[in-house]
């Protein structure tokens, strides 16, 4: 990144600014503001209270394995190699906290991976993925595959 | 791993990156899924960024997903009449169709060589009827930046032949190409009915398809559609035979996406 002669003292000069988050787990992570201002739901509590950044900001909904690879993933601006080492149960985390966090670039991006994941596979094997329980009735279920019967005809399901 | 209070936003999230066929199926998960397959987010990303400037009016749907699945199940005429236009369902990529008036045909315009006439079974408003000519020459020109980018496109020609004469076994050139560039030529046979002649010229050749509307077709060729402007030129051409051939009836030259098999 291209910084001017005045940012680049400034930087020197200070040290990068962090902010304290408590996980589920009861963690204090420290994290770059860079990094927790895409977290949309801490950037606008912090903007709007001015919020001492030494008070550790909690989220009772992101374990600290998850903030780690979310920490990792911004930090790796993205890096689909990287993403790719992760377990179904990771990426169903990340996607869950990223929406929770509600970070935008985040979530376009798991939910990109995700898709790639999906296609293709059957419907059973995304209501396991996801932990789904099918809430149709067969007359429910009867009248999804009339009014769709183009996607249902020569399928096979696996 | 507990998935309640995943908000129906997300899952279209998900949804916007599969495909119409899979967002279709996956509403069988849940009904917070069917809701989100249904969703208008979900099928505005599966409809062409620039539908709105292909079209310039289209009835009412009630949702993105209606007007997706009416702009794949039947050709939308745009362009004054010049060009349809439809989605390719399995994936909305873009297909095109220039009619015959949008269409360069040497002689076209005078009445003794070519006429001008409505068929009922066309999509077309009118189609172009070879009366008579020894020189037959068809050329269409489209602008890349039209089809979806990254997909590998064919050309057809779409016509049929009525009280069709002189095309039995003669060899006619078809090509595609980026304009000022090589391209493709094939030799093919026009006349469907391939009595299987002494003549040598024309043994072997490709001949034309039935269409499921009926209309004949046959590939004139190919191309990868990157994301870089081209014009791309296809003609059919028989010039060198020479011999007077009427009863070719061109509906239009058809772009769609080609799939190996």
């Amino acid at each position: 990144m291209q910084k001017t002669e005045g940012e680049e003292s400034k930087a020197e000069n200070e040290e990068v600014k962090q902010v304290t988050l408590m996980t589920s787990d009861g963690v204090k992570m420290k994290v770059e503001i860079s990094i927790v201002y895409e977290m949309e739901i801490v950037r606008s509590f912090i903007e709007v209270n001015d919020a001492d950044h030494s008070v550790p900001f909690p989220l009772p909904n992101v374990s600290s394995h998850t903030l780690d690879l979310i920490i990792e993933l911004v930090k790796n601006e993205y890096d689909d190699e990287f993403m790719k080492t992760f377990s179904h149960d990771e990426l169903k985390e990340v996607l869950v906290a990223a929406n929770y966090l509600n970070m935008k670039t985040l979530l376009d991006f798991i939910a990109t991976a995700i898709a790639n994941l999906l296609e293709k596979k059957s419907v059973e094997f995304i209501r396991n993925f996801f932990n789904i329980v099918n809430d149709f009735t067969p007359e429910e279920e009867a009248e999804i595959r009339k009014t769709n019967e183009w996607v249902f005809q020569d399928l096979d399901e696996d | 791993m507990e998935f309640e209070g995943l908000p129906e936003g997300c899952i279209a999230n998900i949804l916007s990156g599969t495909t119409p066929i899979d967002a279709c199926r996956l509403s069988l998960v849940s009904k917070l899924f069917r809701s989100a397959a249904d969703s208008d987010a979900v099928w505005e990303s599966f409809l062409p960024s620039n539908y709105g400037s292909i079209i310039s009016q289209f009835p009412n749907y009630p949702s993105k997903k209606a007007l997706y699945l009416a702009l794949s199940d039947h050709p939308v005429i745009v362009d004054n009449g010049r060009k349809s236009f439809q989605l390719e369902k399995k994936n909305g990529k873009k297909c095109f169709m220039l009619s015959a008036r949008a269409l360069t045909i040497t002689w076209g315009d005078t009445e003794e060589y070519w006429g001008w006439t409505t068929n009922a079974h066309s999509r077309f408003p009118e189609v172009a009827e070879l009366r008579m000519v020894c020189w037959l020459e068809i050329r269409g020109v489209l602008n890349t930046l039209t089809l979806s980018p990254n997909t590998h496109y064919a050309a057809y020609i779409i016509f049929k032949m009525i009280d069709a004469f002189g095309f039995s076994n003669l060899p006619v050139e078809l090509s595609v190409n980026f304009l000022g560039d090589h391209g493709s030529t094939k030799i093919v046979c026009l006349d469907p009915t391939g009595v299987e002649s002494l003549d040598i010229t024309s043994a072997g050749l490709q001949r034309p398809n039935v269409r499921s509307d009926g209309w004949l077709e046959i590939e004139m060729g190919e191309f990868i559609n990157t994301t870089v402007e081209y014009e791309v030129e296809m003609s059919v051409m028989e010039v060198k035979d020479g011999r007077w051939k009427y009863g070719l009836v061109v509906e239009g030259i058809e772009l769609r996406p080609k799939y190996e098999n």
